[in-house]
């Protein structure tokens, strides 16, 4: 695992252990406020905006005169984007481990799925499935990369995706899940408007149960 | 598994009314890498049906066999269809196998009473154990706790579950003899509830415990069922009270019955956070005559037009109490509003929309450095606001009734 994830991964109980770490960073606020503030400067660090740069360094400027609170409360049009800017991170991440789906390669004892990302979020999908799954190797496809995860190791390599093909092998537990999935809706209640709040669209392809309603 | 697919769409769907699909639990610590699974503490959604409703936990019965014969249930004993159930190792075999693909993110097992509650609640309690000492998963596992379920069994569950639940479906005995005179509300259900909450004080259970009301199956008021939610809620320490309006479903005698608005399930969910999270005593809900929430005004408009007195509020110094009280401020927004303004003064309408306050509800009922910021007309209507007038406001309805004190 790498020396930045190490740095957000970790529990700071006193702000001089923080201030230790990040000694460049010198804000008015509680240890609560700046376990929050790392957060999300970190996924803010993870979008694919180019310009989260100077927005960040705004944020700080903004930090310093005003305290933590002030941005993490988003009284400024800055700080409001920079928390935008954390929760498309946060919220692709919790898409990501929400949809993604694994297929077992028993004798690999490997788990292997693939999703589509657009932010830097890759590694940090990969830390949920390692934790989840102790005992397996995962395999992530993201686009034209791969990560491939085991222990505390993660390993990206590069791949030109229309030449790789991945197993495709029936599965009978997809057909016991479609079957669970039909089994659970109540057309009583549909709400097609409120369905598409929770998944939107771009997401449908990954959710392939969907078609059982005709939805995707 | 030949019919495996069979029995999950029977014993699925006979699951699906139980409302409850919360997943967040508290992570667990992990001595070593040798289990299968984690809990998160925020709660995740794997899938949704087209009615909008998560799909997280592998909801299944154990069983749709039942010998109780409650009138709103298509598993009674006096239908006759077809039985199915589930061995012990079949379901963990099948769960597990899911979860390792990432359908699911936990199990919710429940079952109708086969043989005997304690027969049933064994076999539930056998999947559990499979589940948490063969396969070692260390991911979430929510507990149904059938009627008159033994304190032994329910100590066993509580070891090995993240939640448990028992379903009230009627707020006192009356009502839930209208659909299930078999049960006894104190004793089938109550004490159940009582021996949870003993598991709950010893530390097991990280996930609370919670119940259920099929609202208006058995003709009770919004009054009754609030009434009773606050009383668990302060008396048995319930982590929530879920509430599913009553759709009639064919082959039970209240196959034609009407069906409840949805809306009115909605309402009552309204008031329910807003005891839980907004400070709102019970007697702060404005009820109609009839003792049913408005259908028209969500509560906190209501509360907030039937105590126009007290508003608006200066927003540089109302108390965070009184912020919860204001439309248009949640919890999340009146908790930004309050640390930011220890060290800012807020000027303008955008400032607070910025920390999430919804502006167009909250204008009329704020002063920004006593400046009126708007006009209770221009979000309801004059007709709404005669409304009112007919609305109970004594804090009568709220007092519980003496059989729950």
């Amino acid at each position: 695992m790498n020396e930045q994830l190490s740095i957000f991964n970790d529990k700071f109980d006193r702000k001089e252990e923080l201030e230790e770490k990040l000694p460049m960073v010198k804000l008015k606020g509680t240890p609560e406020a700046y376990y929050l503030f790392r957060q999300r400067l970190y996924y803010a660090l993870l979008h694919k905006d180019p310009n989260k740069y100077q927005l960040i360094d705004k944020v700080i400027e903004q930090a310093k005169a005003k305290g933590l609170s002030y941005i993490l409360c988003k009284v400024s049009a800055e700080a409001k984007k920079f928390i935008d800017l954390s929760r498309q991170v946060a919220g692709e991440r919790h898409r990501a481990i929400s949809f993604l789906r694994l297929k077992p390669i028993d004798q690999h004892n490997v788990l292997m799925g693939e999703f589509e990302i657009v932010h830097q979020t890759g590694e940090i999908i990969m830390l949920h499935f390692l934790k989840r799954f102790p005992k397996y190797r995962i395999m992530l496809v993201f686009g034209n990369e791969v990560l491939i995860g085991q222990g505390n190791e993660i390993f990206r390599e590069k791949i030109e995706r229309r030449k790789v093909t991945l197993p495709s092998t029936p599965d009978e537990f997809e057909r016991y899940w479609l079957a669970f999935y039909r089994s659970q809706y109540i057309p009583e209640r549909r709400n097609l408007k409120y369905f598409q709040r929770m998944i939107p669209k771009k997401y449908w392809r990954w959710v392939t149960e969907l078609k059982e309603f005709g939805l995707n | 598994m030949p019919d495996t697919e069979k029995k999950l769409e029977v014993l699925g769907a006979a699951a699906k009314y139980d409302i409850c699909a919360s997943t967040a639990a508290p992570q667990k610590r992990q001595p070593n890498s040798n289990y299968i699974g984690s809990n998160a503490p925020g709660g995740i959604c794997h899938s949704f049906t087209p009615d909008g409703r998560c799909v997280s936990l592998l909801k299944v019965l154990m069983t749709n066999s039942c010998k109780n014969n409650c009138q709103y249930c298509v598993n009674r004993v006096s239908n006759d269809f077809e039985r199915s159930s589930f061995e012990p190792k079949e379901l963990a075999d099948l769960f597990i196998e899911l979860y390792r693909r990432n359908y699911i993110e936990g199990i919710f097992l429940s079952s109708g009473v086969q043989r005997s509650t304690t027969y049933t609640m064994e076999r539930m309690i056998a999947v559990l154990e499979i589940l948490r000492f063969q396969y070692r998963y260390r991911g979430y596992a929510h507990l149904k706790v059938l009627p008159h379920t033994p304190p032994d069994l329910i100590e066993r569950g509580a070891k090995l579950a993240d939640r448990m639940s028992v379903n009230l479906e009627s707020p006192n005995p009356e009502r839930l003899k209208s659909i299930a005179g078999e049960k006894n509300f104190m004793l089938d259900l109550i004490a159940p509830i009582n021996a949870i909450q003993k598991q709950v004080e010893k530390g097991l259970l990280k996930a609370g415990h919670t119940t259920q009301f099929v609202v208006g199956a058995a003709g009770e008021t919004d009054a009754e069922l609030l009434r009773t939610t606050n009383w668990l809620y302060k008396k048995k320490n319930l982590k929530r009270a879920y509430f599913s309006a009553f759709i009639p479903t064919g082959d039970t005698p209240m196959a034609g019955a009407k069906r409840v608005p949805l809306l009115r399930e909605h309402r009552l969910y309204q008031a329910d956070w807003l005891m839980r999270y907004y400070h709102f005593e019970l007697g702060d809900l404005v009820m109609k005559q009839d003792q049913n929430l408005s259908l028209d005004i969500d509560p906190k408009m209501a509360h907030a037009l039937k105590n126009r007195q007290r508003f608006p509020l200066e927003i540089n110094r109302a108390s965070f109490q009184d912020l919860l009280k204001v439309p248009g401020v949640g919890p999340l927004a009146a908790k930004r509003l309050y640390r930011a303004r220890k060290e800012h003064r807020f000027t303008n309408l955008q400032e607070l929309k910025n920390l999430g306050v919804v502006t167009k509800r909250a204008k009329p009922f704020i002063l920004i450095n006593g400046i009126k910021q708007g006009n209770i007309n221009e979000i309801v209507t004059v007709k709404q606001l005669e409304l009112f007038e007919n609305y109970s406001s004594s804090l009568a309805w709220a007092e519980a009734p003496k059989l729950l004190t």
